[in-house]
Formats: structure tokens, sequence, C-alpha cells
């Protein structure tokens, strides 16, 4: 247990440095990244298509609702993505070395959460520069983050056993990701989606997470069960089924790659 | 010291032939079969001691790496079980597990992680790893920037600086010049020495000859012997000669033409077919004759296996012979100290009419003898010889 921690935590290093390894910013570009997307989504969606939170939301500064629900969202697609490929991409540890393969996968959703960790630490600073800080909410964090994990780590699991066998896997991935984020209400309120749509958006586990997100980031409280209930169940269906899928796998990796 | 740190029992492994990788998938999950099966491994069993050394000796193809894998738990087996004490560490085909973008210090951490070492233990490790790699500020290089050489270098010094109760080595020492080589022969050597557990695998006898006291040779994926290094080695060499021999076209024989004046009765070594360079070697030819005053010469040929001629015995030519005055002859050809260093060898016996050209009859000894050793030899025969210096 010990010994996989070591190496989980090498993994995580490994592919947290790896990534901007050789590149001139290096670390920074953590920050440049969800920074980027910000400033795009917007101009996009406030200055051009003139998008403002309004009723019902917390806020009514598009960039800080934006940014609340870029924040698991980018942490989400940067998991799932990345672990689509992370036991292809190390076949020949995979191939020539006997350890944990699982970890591969937890490496990488972990180093997604790191860059989240730093996005959020630059937005509570952004927040509290410009008078929005409200610390009340933040204790929601306590159940958003498991969930999110659950989630994430689960389908993790899934696509990086399933993509070792059908390399169409990554691709598909790509786009289900797009139609996730522009079906969620992350660059849009709730309130501009029809009311025929809404009970489909509301079952999108994501739409809670987000929503999660925004309770704790603008001083909100705590969602009722029901409303959690999408988010609960996708994550220990995802966890379950993952699990039992990687493990089946598993054991054919070396034979495959 | 009879504690098996590496036991396999009854192992196999069936690869599964798949037309499409989602017949794979299909199969993974709900355990239906959608495959062609390929046996690479079958049934193979044996144990190996602490301090032992087992050489895998066998043809391309023949199962030795899917083995070496399977033990080193990179693969699963499809059935049968087995233990091997850790740490294990292994060198499987070249170019080890490298991340190429990383130093070779961020990739010792990495790969001494994988091989279950502690963090403190890594670090400790660390300087001899890099000292043993003698790679220096090449360290701090990424492995893309690294030559063959180097990463297989960096391999086995990491393989073998973490000290493993059980080291599995496939086929990796042909690589990197000649001193490096030499550097991890007499590493191996102290290892196994040391109470280390070697499992070998490689084309070079010389190389399980010298690490190891037994060798499992495989044929097809089955355990075609196992045994002694001595005595292994040896018949699979013979193995291969003898492959060699069958796709060769057989030397034309003259058989003994029927109302031929003499016939041989029987051609036997009387010194048995297993003797050592050195030994002496007695072949005893009897004949009969139709008229006992008719003489005959013998002819002698030894070849190796895979019908190299190596030497003739003529009995015309040496002053012996020509034997007559009796219906039954009986004639022995002794060799005093036999020169050969190994292998198997076959012997071919003429019986010739007086004036030594016309051949009455023939007979074949297909494998007459082996000559075994102790310690592997290079090349076929030993020549007698004196080293001069200076002059």
């Amino acid at each position: 247990m010990r010994q996989s921690l070591f190496l989980l935590g090498e993994f995580t290093r490994r592919d947290f440095k790896g990534r901007y390894a050789g590149s001139a910013l290096g670390f920074l570009w953590s920050f440049v990244q969800p920074l980027w997307s910000l400033a795009l989504f917007t101009f996009l969606f406030s200055t051009v298509m003139k998008i403002s939170p309004g009723i019902g939301e917390r806020t009514d500064n598009f960039a800080i609702f934006l940014f609340c629900g870029l924040l698991p969202w980018m942490a989400l697609q940067e998991g799932i993505t990345r672990a689509t490929t992370a036991i292809t991409d190390n076949s020949g540890l995979v191939k020539k070395m006997s350890f944990p393969s699982g970890l591969l996968v937890l490496a990488v959703v972990l180093a997604a959460l790191l860059h989240e960790a730093i996005a959020a630490g630059l937005f509570l600073l952004i927040l509290a520069v410009t008078g929005h800080l409200a610390l009340s909410g933040l204790p929601v964090l306590l159940i958003a983050v498991p969930l999110q994990i659950a989630l994430t780590v689960g389908l993790a699991f899934l696509v990086a056993s399933v993509h070792v066998f059908v390399r169409d896997t990554a691709q598909i991935i790509s786009m289900l990701m797009m139609g996730w984020f522009y079906l969620t209400p992350i660059v849009y309120p709730m309130e501009l989606v029809p009311y025929q749509f809404r009970p489909i958006m509301e079952a999108n586990p994501l739409t809670v997470l987000v929503t999660l997100y925004r309770e704790a980031f603008l001083g909100g409280g705590m969602l009722p069960l029901k409303t959690l209930m999408p988010l609960v169940a996708a994550a220990a269906i995802s966890l379950s089924v993952g699990a039992w899928v990687f493990s089946r796998l598993k054991p054919a990796f070396a034979d495959e790659i | 010291m009879s504690e098996a740190v590496v036991s396999a029992h009854a192992l196999s492994k069936t690869y599964r032939v798949f037309n499409r990788p989602l017949d794979r998938l299909v199969e993974a999950l709900f355990r239906k079969s959608r495959h062609t099966p390929f046996h690479a491994l079958s049934d193979v069993s044996f144990e190996v001691q602490r301090g032992e050394g087992l050489g895998i000796i066998g043809e391309n193809g023949a199962g030795k790496s899917t083995l070496l894998k399977i033990l080193a738990g990179v693969t699963a087996p499809s059935s049968g079980s087995m233990s091997v004490a850790r740490p294990v560490a292994s060198i499987l085909e070249l170019g080890s597990a490298f991340h190429q973008e990383f130093t070779g210090r961020q990739n010792i951490l990495l790969n001494a992680a994988m091989l279950g070492l502690s963090r403190a233990d890594v670090e400790e490790r660390t300087p001899q790893i890099i000292e043993f790699s003698e790679l220096g500020d090449f360290i701090e290089q990424p492995i893309k920037t690294y030559s063959t050489g180097m990463v297989m270098r960096l391999g086995f010094a990491i393989a073998t600086q973490v000290e493993p109760d059980v080291l599995i080595i496939d086929e990796a020492l042909s690589v990197g010049d000649g001193y490096f080589q030499q550097k991890c022969m007499t590493h191996l050597r102290k290892y196994v020495d040391g109470g280390g557990t070697l499992l070998i695998c490689s084309h070079a006898m010389y190389y399980i000859s010298a690490f190891c006291s037994r060798a499992l040779w495989m044929k097809d994926g089955c355990v075609e012997a196992l045994g002694p290094v001595q005595q292994v080695v040896p018949q699979y060499e013979a193995f291969l000669q003898a492959k060699t021999d069958r796709s060769d076209e057989r030397p034309e024989v003259i058989e003994a033409a029927a109302g031929a004046p003499a016939k041989l009765d029987q051609v036997r070594l009387l010194t048995g077919d297993r003797l050592k360079q050195g030994d002496s070697l007695k072949l005893e030819i009897t004949w009969t004759a139709e008229n006992p005053d008719e003489a005959f010469h013998l002819v002698v040929g030894l070849n190796r296996l895979d019908e190299v001629e190596v030497a003739s015995f003529l009995s015309h030519q040496n002053g012996a012979g020509p034997w007559s005055g009796t219906k039954n002859q009986k004639v022995v050809l002794e060799i005093p100290r036999v020169p050969l260093v190994k292998g198997g060898f076959k012997l071919y016996v003429f019986l010739l009419a007086e004036d030594g050209l016309h051949i009455h009859d023939t007979r074949i000894l297909d494998e007459a003898f082996t000559v075994e050793y102790d310690d592997y030899p290079f090349g076929v025969v030993s020549i007698d010889h004196r080293w001069v210096e200076g002059s």
C-alpha cells in the first residue's frame, strides 16, 4: 500500500512535470490555460452573445459565473481525455514491468485535480481582489470534490481499459466530451434553457456538480438530496462499472498492446 | 539451501488470436470464446533453488520469452500456478521501461519504485546505479538522447543494483560494448555466487554454461529437457546439429553389392557413446570374407552430425593392413586421445578391396558418440599449442 502510494506519487509527478517538460513557461501554463479559456468564453458568450447569468444565479458577473463551471469541467475533461491513453501511452512499462497498472490511470486523474486546485487558488485570489469573496459556501466542496473524483476515476478506468482494445475510443471520447460540455449549463445559465429540456438538463450529473461549485464559491449552501441524486448515482455507477471493467481487462493488457 | 525461490507448476499460456480487437474486448468482459488459440507454453513445471542459475534454451518461438514474461509478472499464465520470491527484477528484451522525456536520474527513481523499492532505498542506491552505469553527466540528460548501449547499461545497472532475490534476463547481454558486457558478466557471476537466483535466456551457450548449473530446454512450448547444464546443453546442441543435418543431402553411400567378396558384420564402439576430450576411443570392426586369402583395407570417416568432415582414417595410407588369412576378421581402430571438444559425431566405416579403391561394404553409425565437457569449449577440436612471449 505504501509502495503503491509512493509509485502513484511518482507517476503523478511524472505526468504533472512531463506535460510541460521542455517548455519555456513550464508550470505557468497551469495558470495561462484556464485564464485563456475564461477570456475567450467571456468575450464570446458575454460580450458578443450577451448572455448574462441573470435571475436564479448567485452572481451577475459572467466571468465569475463561468469560472465556477469551468473548474470542475476542466478537471473532468482533462482527467478522462488523458486517462483514455494512459495505458496505451505507457505500453513500454505495461509490457515490461510488473506493477499495478491502475496507478497510471489514477495518476492522470490526480494530476488533473492538481491543475484544478491551482486554478481554484487563482480563482479565490481573483474573487478576493474584486471583492466577491465569500468563504461560507466552501464546505460544499467537501461533498462536491469526492463525488467528482468518484465520477472521474470510474469513467477514467472505463475508457483507459476499453481504449487498449478499441483504439477508436479516444476519438469517440473527444466527441462525447465536447457534447457533454455544451449540454451542461457552464457557458450559459439554466434560466435560458427552454422548459421542456430542463428535466434532462437536471438529470445530467455534471449540471449538479457545476451547481455545487457555484454554491461553494459564491457563498451558497448545500443542495437538497433530491437535486444531488443524479450526481451521486452517476458517481456510484461509474466507479463500480469502471473498476469492474478495468479489473476484467487488465490481465490482457500486456498481450494486447 | 534447498529453498525454492521460483516455482512453476503446470504453467500454460495460450495466446488468443483474434480477428478483430473488438472480439478480445467482448471475450475479456463476458468470457465468451471468440478466438483461435495459440499454445505458446504448455504444462511447464520446474523449481529453482536460492543461489541457483537456470538457463533457458531453445529455438526462436519455443516459448522462452513467454515463460520469462510470466515469471516476471508482466503477463498472466492461462493456467497453472507459480511463485517467485520478491523482490524480482527483470530485463525483458532491449530498451527497458524508460520514459523518453525524463532524465536518467528520474527514470532510476521511477523504475526502482516499480521494482518495489521504498523512497529511502531508492535514494540510497541511486549513486551506485549511476556509478555502475558509467553514464556520468549523461544521467541528467533525457533518455531520448541516449544511445542503445547507454539505455542498456542503465537498465542493467538498475536491475542488478537493486539487489533482487530473483533476476530475470532475457537475451540482454548481447548488446553493449565488450567492456561493459564483461563487467555485466563479472557482476552476474558475483550475484549468483552471492546467493542470487538467476533466470537467463540466451542463444549463447557460453553464457548459459557460465552462469547456470541447470538448463531448461524449451521446444514448441514444452519442456524438452531439464537437468544439469553439462547434460542438457550438449543434447540441445546435438539437436541443432542434427537439424542442420536433416536439411542437407546425405552423401552417397554404396551398400554391399550382391555377390561382394566380403560383408561388414559388426561395427561398434568399445568405449561407449559418451566421452570427453582426451579419452580414448576404440572402434571394433568385424567382417566376413568369402575367401580367407583375400585381403581388405578399412577406411573410417568421422563427421560431425551436420556432415562437416572432421577426420578420416585410411588403413592403406598409414601402413596398416591389408588384412587377410581368415574368414572372420576383427580389427580395432584406436584413437588414444580424442582431441574433439564437444558435440555429436557419426562414423562412416568402409570395407575396401586390397587396392584401396573399390568399396565392398559400408556401415554408418548415425549418432556414434557425443563428446561432453565441463567448461563450455569453443570450436571443434583441441590443438596442441604453446604461447611464446617476446621472441
